[in-house]
């Protein structure tokens, strides 16, 4: 077992340990199970199986465009985060 | 940590924003002298000394002088870069002087960066295409080179930035007339400077990744991490991922 700890934000980490006693397991269980779930979704699949299949096809402009569309949604977060900062009464 | 002008900061001071936006200010420290007094500051500490309080944004802002010229700037520490946000000139108590003007933007929204800056950051189409280009060539080579050369680790750098080491083990299934293969692939962390844009990370590890591993490999079958088999295992900051296939 690693002993590097992993950093969580404080509310994950409640959660997680309150969740591990409901569930009669320890956080680090609980953790590892999550993380299998997360390995299997189609958050984590999607974007990998297409580049792949975008590659295997010959499709290079579909992975430059979605590569291109990541850094257009990225720009949009990023702004949004800075206009969040704004304190208007 | 990268030197930037948000688009307004390049209209304060007359230097043409299509030349200029996409690129760090280290690029182009000379075009202007406050541009050069920027550079040299903010890339000894990402903070100044005077702190300026905004009156709408909740921000620490610092105000950058030289000579009669006023500028503010900003860390942004999610992006990893400090921001020029505008520059004016300092006349004390006139209605044009650089505070006053550089605090009515921020009331109006428009002091702060905006996503226009925050595109300029990213890579343009024409750079990903490229990117794209020199991955489909270079990763599914050095995969080949590594299974010409079993058992011993293959170094290669991809599109000019990307340092990896690829590892092919061919590894023999005990009582089956199959042979499992055992891919290893690490790469070095940081990327090289310069050659060409990289999209951010992860990303580009992505798109590496998805021009080597077969079809038949889905992402479920990828092991993320391990002690890549080589004398001394992993190197610091390695990311290593593995596969099998028969």
């Amino acid at each position: 077992m690693a002993t590097n700890p992993v950093r969580v934000p404080e509310a994950v980490h409640d959660e997680v340990h309150t969740a591990a006693r409901l569930f009669g397991c320890n956080a680090s269980e609980l953790l590892e199970r999550a993380w299998h779930s997360f390995r299997q979704s189609p958050e984590f699949v999607t974007e990998f199986e297409q580049a792949r299949k975008a590659f295997s096809v010959g499709e290079l402009d579909q992975v430059a465009s979605h590569l291109y569309e990541q850094s257009a949604q990225r720009a949009r977060r990023r702004a949004d985060s800075v206009k969040a900062l704004r304190q208007e009464t | 940590m990268q030197l930037r002008l948000t688009r307004r900061a390049l209209e304060d001071l007359d230097l043409p924003i299509e030349r200029y936006a996409g690129r760090p200010a280290t690029d182009y420290r000379d075009a202007h002298i406050f541009v050069t007094a920027f550079v040299e500051r903010r890339s000894q500490s990402p903070r100044g000394q005077e702190l300026t309080n905004l009156p709408v944004t909740a921000a620490s802002v610092y105000n950058l002088h030289h000579g009669r010229w006023r500028g503010l700037t900003w860390h942004d520490e999610d992006s990893d870069v400090v921001w020029l946000l505008g520059v004016g000139w300092h006349e004390s108590g006139s209605r044009g002087d650089a505070y006053t003007t550089l605090k009515a933007r921020d009331l109006a929204g428009t002091l702060m960066p905006d996503e226009h800056d925050y595109v300029d950051l990213e890579m343009s189409l024409e750079d990903a295409g490229a990117f794209v280009v020199q991955v489909s060539e270079q990763a599914p080579a050095l995969v080949a080179q590594a299974r010409l050369a079993a058992g011993r680790e293959v170094r290669g750098v991809i599109a000019g930035r990307l340092d990896l080491g690829v590892l092919v083990q061919v590894v023999v299934v005990a009582n089956e007339d199959e042979t499992l293969e055992e891919i290893w692939v690490g790469f070095e962390m940081p990327p090289f400077a310069g050659a060409c844009e990289l999209p951010p990370h992860p990303e580009w590890i992505q798109v590496v990744l998805a021009a080597m591993v077969p079809v038949e490999i889905t992402i479920a079958d990828l092991e993320f991490g391990g002690s890549f088999p080589r004398e001394g295992g992993s190197r610091p900051n390695e990311i290593v991922v593995c596969w099998r296939s028969f």
